[in-house]
């Protein structure tokens, strides 16, 4: 546990010291979001929805899984890091806990911020931001983290694991949007669907953790 | 002398590429190392198998009594390690980076401000609030250098630490590496820089072809090569060969080996002086690893274009 939690307040002390325009960045993407939840987007959890949500967590996470997956190991820290005394479980699980955790907390300000643009721009959709919603965020997001922990390490070039992701992401709620057209599904479904494929990942993370693979790559 | 590292065997390939072939090596407590090879020979790969970070295809490794592979954390806290890269992350200061590594092996505050003031108080590197990113590549080693030694390691490996060090730096470096040797912990150095390997190491291997060619001579043989700037006289001559010396030739002055030379310098001297000789200079005529090293490797390449 205490491995995790120096994992964790690394992470975070990095996560502090980057560039101010990091800062910048992140604000327009939660401003931007936001006005796209509250436009009405959003709106429909078992339809069309869920791509916007989903769509998110992607370009919000990859901006942290960059840093705390691919970064580290292209620059070879990884290798360090898993010979100075931190078990590499402790280091997989602490980088996933930190992406989670702040990709959850800047997705929950988005969709906070969201009602708030109602009040100004008119909207024809009722807005749904609710329970439901927050899960598939979440749920989208533990699986990219788990997906980006095993890809970062599977991938020659690490660099392109957000593109798999988006793929990944876009065939999953492509699939489940399909079959909503033609069946009623439960809105827990999909959450489900992208929790379980996160658990899978996370499960093969570790094992990759675990192996030679953890070294620096080549990236051509 | 109790063994730290021992390889048996070990070989490791990388498609049909073998780059290490039924290595053996032992390295006692108390032992510097030096590991030197051309380039591609396969040191940091050799490092990365000590290290557990490679999986041998064959042979046992055992560090401190644990294979390596298990990756017990208990082992990589007594390891302190210098690769390809440093390892630090460039947002934070070199201090930060220090508190991370600390936390990770188990080192208190206390011990680390303790270390930081023992070994690195002359040094602003850790006190100038800097994030890395803005250091230059000698003070990112030097950074690399108090991460490896931080916490007392039993194991050092360091792949090229001497790499553009500055002299404050490298005799920082000298210092800390006498430092782990002198409480009994094993240092391997892996280095193109012969100097480096020739003043610090007690023992060096050539890597070459996935094995270790262990340089036979030990040191104190090595050193036993003496240079005595004096008459060209036969005379001069018999009075070395007389107290134990053999004599090498003369070319602008007399060099000859001699066993224990400590003890018989002295007197090799006096004789000359007194049968009415000036020594103009007398010194060791340090042939150390760095020539035995450069002439395997000559002797080699040699080989291979015959």
């Amino acid at each position: 546990m205490n491995g995790i939690l120096t994992v964790i307040h690394k992470e975070w002390r990095c996560f502090l010291g980057s560039d101010r325009g990091i800062f910048f960045v992140y604000g327009l993407l939660i401003v931007s979001w936001s006005i796209m939840m509250a436009t009405g987007n959003g709106s429909d959890i078992t339809t069309t929805g869920p791509i916007w949500i989903v769509f998110f967590s992607v370009v919000i996470s990859a901006n942290f899984s960059n840093t705390v997956f691919i970064s580290e190991r292209t620059n070879g820290i990884l290798e360090i890091l898993i010979t100075s005394g931190l078990a590499r479980r402790d280091i997989l699980y602490g980088k996933m806990i930190f992406v989670i955790g702040m990709s959850t907390v800047t997705g929950m300000i988005c969709l906070a911020f969201s009602p708030l643009w109602e009040l100004v721009i008119p909207t024809e959709t009722e807005l749904a931001v609710n329970a439901d919603s927050l899960l598939l965020y979440t749920s989208a997001v533990f699986m990219n983290a788990g997906n980006s922990a095993y890809l970062s390490i599977r991938m020659g070039n690490p660099r392109l694991l957000h593109i798999a992701n988006i793929l990944i992401l876009a065939f999953i709620t492509g699939l489940h949007s399909f079959a909503a057209i033609h069946t009623a599904l439960s809105p827990v479904l999909l959450p489900f669907v992208l929790a379980l494929l996160g658990a899978v990942s996370t499960v093969m993370a570790r094992r990759l953790f675990e192996s030679e693979k953890i070294l620096q790559p080549v990236i051509l | 002398m109790t063994s730290a590292i021992t390889a048996t065997g070990v070989s490791k390939s990388f498609g049909s590429h073998c780059v290490i072939n039924s290595l053996s090596l032992s390295i006692g407590r108390g032992c510097v190392y030096g590991l030197v090879g051309l380039n591609g020979a396969g040191k940091t790969t050799l490092l990365r198998l000590l290290l557990g970070i490679l999986k041998p295809d064959a042979g046992e490794i055992r560090i401190l009594d644990t294979t390596p592979w298990s990756h017990e954390t208990a082992l990589y806290r007594r390891c302190g390690v210098v690769l390809e890269s440093d390892g630090f992350w460039g947002n934070l200061s070199a201090a930060e980076n220090c508190e991370v590594y600390a936390a990770a092996k188990g080192v208190g505050k206390r011990e680390l401000a303790s270390y930081l003031d023992e070994f690195w108080s002359k040094s602003d590197l850790f006190t100038s609030g800097k994030h890395v990113k803005n250091f230059s590549r000698g003070q990112r080693m030097q950074c690399a250098l108090c991460r490896a030694f931080m916490g007392n390691p039993d194991i050092c490996l360091l792949d090229e630490p001497a790499l553009a060090l500055d002299l404050n730096a490298y005799d920082l470096f000298k210092k800390l590496v006498f430092a782990a040797r002198n409480r009994g912990a094993a240092v391997i150095i892996s280095s193109h820089q012969l100097e480096t390997i020739d003043e610090l190491c007690d023992r060096a291997g050539i890597l070459s072809d996935g094995t270790i060619t262990e340089i036979s001579q030990s040191r104190d043989t090595l050193r036993s090569q003496w240079f005595i700037d004096t008459s060209g006289e036969d005379t001069v001559a018999r009075l070395i060969t007389n107290a134990g010396g053999t004599d090498l030739g003369f070319d602008a002055g007399w060099r000859f080996t001699i066993a224990d030379c400590e003890a018989k310098i002295p007197g090799i001297i006096r004789a000359i002086v007194d049968a009415g000789f000036d020594i103009r200079e007398a010194r060791p005529d340090d042939k150390g690893f760095g020539t035995a090293i450069r002439t395997i490797f000559a002797s080699a390449s040699g080989r291979k274009t015959t």
